[in-house]
Order: C-alpha cells, then structure tokens, then sequence
C-alpha cells in the first residue's frame, strides 16, 4: 500500500494549500486569473514538491467563498489580499500569478513590502503600467469580453447553462474589478520579476515588458503553452517554478 | 427512486468519492474538506445520474453543510423534478 497523500487543507478564507508539503517546504503561492479558483492549481501543487509547497488563494465570490463579496476595486482586493495571505508566506516565498492574478500577484507584493516575497512571477499579462488601456475592450463590454476571456482561456466549460452562467458571474465580477485598476508610478519593486508568456497565447504581450517593474533580478521567458500556463489538471510550468522558487532569496536578507 | 432510497447515503458516498475522503460528517463543508469548483460540479453532475434528481451546483454552493445539502437534496427528491439529462447536444447556441 502506497503512503497517503497528504489531503488538501484550507488554512483560513484566504489560502488553501491543494497538497500539504510540511514547514521545511517554501511556499509558492499562486493567484488565480479572472474567473479561476483554486482548483487551478491542484495539478501544479501536485508536481512542484517535495520542497516546495503551492498555497493557492482564495478569493471571495467563488468556491466556498461563494458568499463573500469580492471588493468593489482593485486597490480594496490587493489590501484584503495583503492582510490575508501575508501571514501565511514564510521565508523566502514566491508568488505567481497568470493574467489577472499576474497584476494582482505584484500589487500584493508591493503592498507587502519587506514582508513580501523574494519573487514574483507574472505570466500572460500586460506590464501594471499597461494594463489600464490592455483590459479597455474587455471591461467596455464585460458581457462580450467574459465570453471572450473564456474562449481565450481554452478552459472546456461543462455545456450546463447553470454552470456555465456561474463561471461567467465570477468571471465578469473579476473583470469589473480589474476595470478599476490604476497604476500609480512609484519606487519600482526591489523584488525579482520573472514574466512568462504562453507562445500559443495570441495577442499576448511581450513579457519583455515587465523588465521596469523592478530594480531586482529580471527574468523573462515564452514557453509553450497558452493564455493559461497552469489549469486545471495542466501543472504547467513546474519544474522552472521548483527552480525559481529554490533560489529566490529576499532581498532585505542581504541588507543585514 | 423511492420513499426509501438513502438520498444521505448516496450524497455521502459521492462526496467521499470526489473529495477523496473516507467518510463525510454532517458538520462537514464541501469546500472546507478541501474541495473546489470543478469538483462541486462534478459532484452535481453525479448526484443527478445516480439519483435522475434535479440537483443544481447552486445547491451545492449555498449550502453550508453536509446535512444542508443533503436536505436540499432531499427536498429537490420529493419535489418530484426529474434531472435534465447530463449529456446533452453540442453545437453553438448563439449568443446570449
């Protein structure tokens, strides 16, 4: 008989860690796109071990948060997400994030500061000073713009109009709430930055871009893949994640 | 399906199924046992087969407990509505 695997746990209404690798292992924790939850990142957490462990946020309006209310902006939604989740990161940590949760995955660590994560790691998403005028012709029709955010996704909907119209609602929710991101220049991030692209994902922004977010280490890269790196039952990138997760070192650790 | 089906007994074991879990508490929530979207639909998706009930993944997702659901499900039972079918032609629809 094989040793069980250790079942997903949800430590509080903001992180949910899909496989439980123990306190030795450095948490990545991973911020879904528009409409994503955190089953996103089951196969990811499952494939990225032993030493390192995926802590998968949960945001509200889905999954068992369903009932909570997701903030009316994105500036509410990145201080609820750096209070939340900002206990939970340990030493060391690596965040990623993919599309919306790409922008919302640097905010947060920008909020976080010294507290934050050695590095984030931004995939499939417009560079935070070029995400207003990126995400117009998605927020001017939010209608149109989810149906065309899920076709982009490649995610298969089950052909169920209740399911289908509930992944819309989140989807559309999250749109609205990405319509009200402002970039504000300020100090860049001291934080590594390592933006990926998908080669498939049509229309992506060069990850190139995201090389002034950060005074850090920059890194960027397009692999194969689609707007969705990781999906459900897709690890997408795990052996590069594993690696940059084993050698991101804070900054703040140097300054001693 | 009749007065005595174990409408409980068949939610249980289709919550233990996709959970993973060996066993499910009255107490327990779907999503506090670890489970997220996808697998809330599946669950939906099972129960209707198993039961020919029209259970909705709005059931499943307003519900805060095992015991929630279940009566709910129950209730869907005895209201008599059968399950729409879960396999059902593909093909556009057209916009909405």
């Amino acid at each position: 008989m094989t040793t069980a695997v250790a079942r997903p746990v949800v430590l509080d209404d903001w992180s949910y860690l899909p496989r439980p690798r123990g306190p030795q292992a450095r948490r990545l924790v991973c911020f879904p796109h528009a409409g994503g939850d955190v089953g996103t990142f089951a196969e990811l957490a499952a494939a990225v071990g032993p030493d390192v462990e995926v802590l998968a946020v949960r945001l509200p309006g889905r999954g068992g948060r369903y009932s909570h209310a997701l903030p009316g902006t994105f500036a509410e939604l990145t201080s609820a997400v750096a209070a939340g989740v900002g206990p939970r990161l340990g030493r060391d940590a690596v965040f990623y994030g993919q599309s919306f949760g790409a922008l919302l995955a640097y905010e947060v660590a920008l909020a976080l500061g010294f507290r934050g994560p050695a590095a984030v790691v931004a995939a499939s998403a417009p560079a935070p000073a070029d995400w207003e005028r990126a995400v117009r012709s998605v927020s001017a029709d939010p209608e149109a713009g989810a149906e065309r955010l899920l076709a982009e996704c490649g995610l298969t909907v089950p052909d169920d109009d209740a399911v289908r119209a509930m992944v819309l609602a989140v989807l559309r929710a999250d749109i609205a709430v990405g319509a009200t991101y402002r970039h504000r220049p300020g100090p860049p991030a001291r934080f590594a930055v390592h933006a990926l692209a998908g080669d498939a994902d049509t229309g992506a922004s060069p990850p190139g871009t995201w090389a002034g977010t950060t005074t850090g280490p920059f890194t960027s890269a397009v692999l194969p893949g689609g707007h969705l790196l990781v999906a459900p039952g897709d690890p997408g990138p795990a052996d590069l994640l594993r690696t940059l997760c084993l050698g991101a070192r804070s900054d703040h650790h140097h300054d001693r | 399906m009749t007065a005595t089906t174990d409408i409980e007994g068949v939610v249980a074991a289709v919550w233990a199924d996709v959970l993973g879990v060996e066993r499910v508490a009255p107490t327990d929530g779907f999503f506090a046992l670890g489970g997220y979207s996808q697998q809330a639909v599946r669950a939906v998706h099972l129960l209707r087969d198993r039961l020919g009930v029209a259970v909705t993944l709005r059931d499943l997702m307003s519900a805060g407990t095992f015991a929630d659901f279940a009566a709910a499900v129950r209730a869907r039972a005895e209201s008599g509505a059968p399950a729409r079918p879960v396999v059902r032609l593909t093909g556009r629809r057209g916009t909405r």
